[in-house]
């Protein structure tokens, strides 16, 4: 093999690594989002995260990759859509002239993951109180909507890529983008039965299982390890070999300053240290540091990791103040901690990290110009104008044609048993054949050995009377 | 001759708990108590009422239960088909 082949091999083993780390984060949003609401849901939202990524994966197959990174103009592909072998295996050539370094294949399989954890965000504001097959209309609906944003910042030639807007892996692409179409969904849907009292105070509606939440939290974390330095796309970025290593520490940095953070201003602001506001702080300093992690010295990733984190502390009630109920925390850890890593970045940025990423300028702190940062509100600006009104204006129409909520009965039941037809812990709510409650529960696990009938011996009715 | 325990919820005096999630405070109303109900012959029952009195003093100011007794009539073991009283 040649050195170039070489190259292309090593790059395509690291992509497609780092495309399976952020394949699992599926995982670690099905046990965040299933942990953080009632058990009579579980299922349902564990289970809809194996359904939202089929779906956007078709629909990336067919339209969103050639929409995203197929050949074009600067708001849209016009080419590759439902593309075959040819194409795919093809390094660097039409239709995905965006791919110089791996195979289409290799860049499909790594955009995929993202267009689908981008749509994992925006049903965690939506949880506990939509119907089913609105998952399958808008999830098709919103990757269209994701492709068209992720090609304006990060294909060649993209408008607002050739504004030198720095968003490495995705603050704003994937997690501001998925949170604007949750605070849509949570504002058609309206609070669940019990959220608001009379008097408009919110109630509590504690998750069931906070270690679940704690361990998808941590796979989340784990996952990043994909989603971040594997943003770089190869093994080498602007000449430095294992550039993606220093993005990898970024990542945790900014993620540990978060979940400490985290867990700190909760214990000051909210009285008790709330191991789902730690766990939020933890996300939110990921998605704050996905924008930066390529552009900033290791000390603004603690900096933007801990601001992220108090962001989304404060925010959360803050978000239920208005009235909106987002049982997950989605439209504060995603949306409002994705604005501030976006602007951080603006900030933040090195002068030599970006010549080294290529793209866009040093911050405001470096260079004193306030460039790179206008160039983030603006995509900031375009991104809430195009993907909010598209979002809200889809989901209006499908509530006004069909409804998108589900009856309230069906709510109250849960939408296990009511959508699905069985609970995700079925022995809790009905006696299940040799399980919770029966004679295998009772007698400390011990059933009784088969005994033969003994005769009926029943009193007669003359002697009970007399 | 034997003891039967339901598990149930309620509350008496004390009124619930209150406790925190996100910031926003839980209150739960009823709370998760035990139901007793002992059958026994007359000659027992003033020493079951004082035992279960015992072992259901805390010391704290409330949620410590109560317990009663009344009698119970046409009493038949399933088994045998005795009438027991």
């Amino acid at each position: 093999m040649t050195h170039h082949q070489l190259l292309i091999a090593a790059n395509t083993i690291w992509v497609v690594v780092a495309a399976v780390l952020v394949m699992f984060m599926q995982a670690g949003f099905a046990f965040l989002e299933a942990g953080l609401t009632r058990m009579k849901n579980a299922a349902h939202i564990a289970g809809k995260n194996v359904l939202i990524f089929g779906v956007a994966s078709l629909v990336y197959w067919l339209v969103g990759f050639g929409l995203a990174f197929g050949d074009g103009n600067g708001f849209l592909g016009t080419n590759g859509f439902a593309p075959s072998f040819g194409a795919l295996l093809a390094v660097g050539k039409a239709p995905y002239t965006a791919f110089v370094g791996i195979p289409g294949a290799a860049g499909w399989l790594f955009e995929v993951v993202f267009a689908g954890v981008s749509l994992a965000i925006v049903w965690g504001a939506m949880a506990e109180r939509a119907k089913l097959w609105v998952y399958f209309a808008f999830g098709a609906i919103f990757t269209v909507v994701y492709s068209l944003v992720s090609h304006w910042i990060w294909a060649p030639g993209g408008w607002l890529q050739r504004f030198g807007m720095q968003d490495f892996a995705g603050s704003t692409v994937v997690h501001y983008q998925g949170a604007l179409a949750a605070l849509a969904g949570a504002l058609l849907l309206g609070p669940r039965i019990g959220k608001f009292g009379h008097d408009g105070r919110a109630n509590a509606i504690p998750g069931h299982n906070m270690p679940y939440a704690v361990l998808g939290t941590l796979i989340l974390w784990f996952g990043w390890f994909g989603f971040n330095p594997g943003s770089t796309l190869g093994v080498a970025t602007g000449g430095r070999v294992g550039f993606f290593g220093y993005v990898a520490l970024t990542t945790n940095l900014a993620a540990a300053a978060g979940g400490v953070g985290g867990i700190c201003v909760a214990w000051l602001v909210l009285r008790k240290p709330d191991v789902s506001m730690m766990l939020n702080g933890v996300l939110a300093a990921l998605v704050a540091v996905t924008a930066a992690c390529g552009f900033v010295a290791p000390w603004a990733a603690v900096a933007i990791g801990f601001v992220a984190a108090a962001i989304a502390v404060v925010a959360v009630p803050l978000v239920e103040r208005l009235g909106i109920d987002d049982p997950i925390g989605a439209v504060a850890v995603h949306g409002l901690a994705g604005i501030w890593g976006t602007l951080a970045t603006g900030l933040l940025a090195v002068p030599a990290l970006a010549a080294t990423v290529g793209v866009g300028q040093g911050g405001l702190l470096y260079t004193g110009s306030p460039y790179q940062l206008g160039v983030q509100a603006l995509g900031l600006v375009a991104v809430a104008a195009f993907t909010f009104s598209a979002s809200y204006g889809s989901l209006w129409t499908l509530n006004r044609l069909w409804g998108i909520r589900v009856e309230s009965h069906v709510e109250t039941a849960g939408l296990d048993v009511a959508e699905h037809g069985m609970w995700g812990y079925p022995e809790f709510y009905i006696p299940v054949p040799g399980g919770y409650g029966t004679e295998s529960h009772g007698h400390l696990g011990v059933a009784h050995r088969p005994v033969p009938l003994p005769e009926p011996r029943l009193v007669p009715a003359a002697d009970a009377a007399g | 001759m034997g003891v039967t325990v339901i598990e149930a919820i309620g509350h008496g005096r004390e009124r619930g708990v209150t406790h925190e999630y996100r910031g926003r405070t839980f209150e739960s109303r009823f709370l998760p108590k035990a139901l007793l109900t002992f059958v026994v012959e007359d000659a027992l029952a003033e020493r079951v009422v004082a035992a279960v009195a015992d072992a259901g003093r805390t010391g704290h100011s409330s949620g410590d239960g109560m317990c009663w007794g009344s009698t119970v009539s046409n009493v038949v073991h399933h088994r045998t088909g005795k009438r027991l009283g």
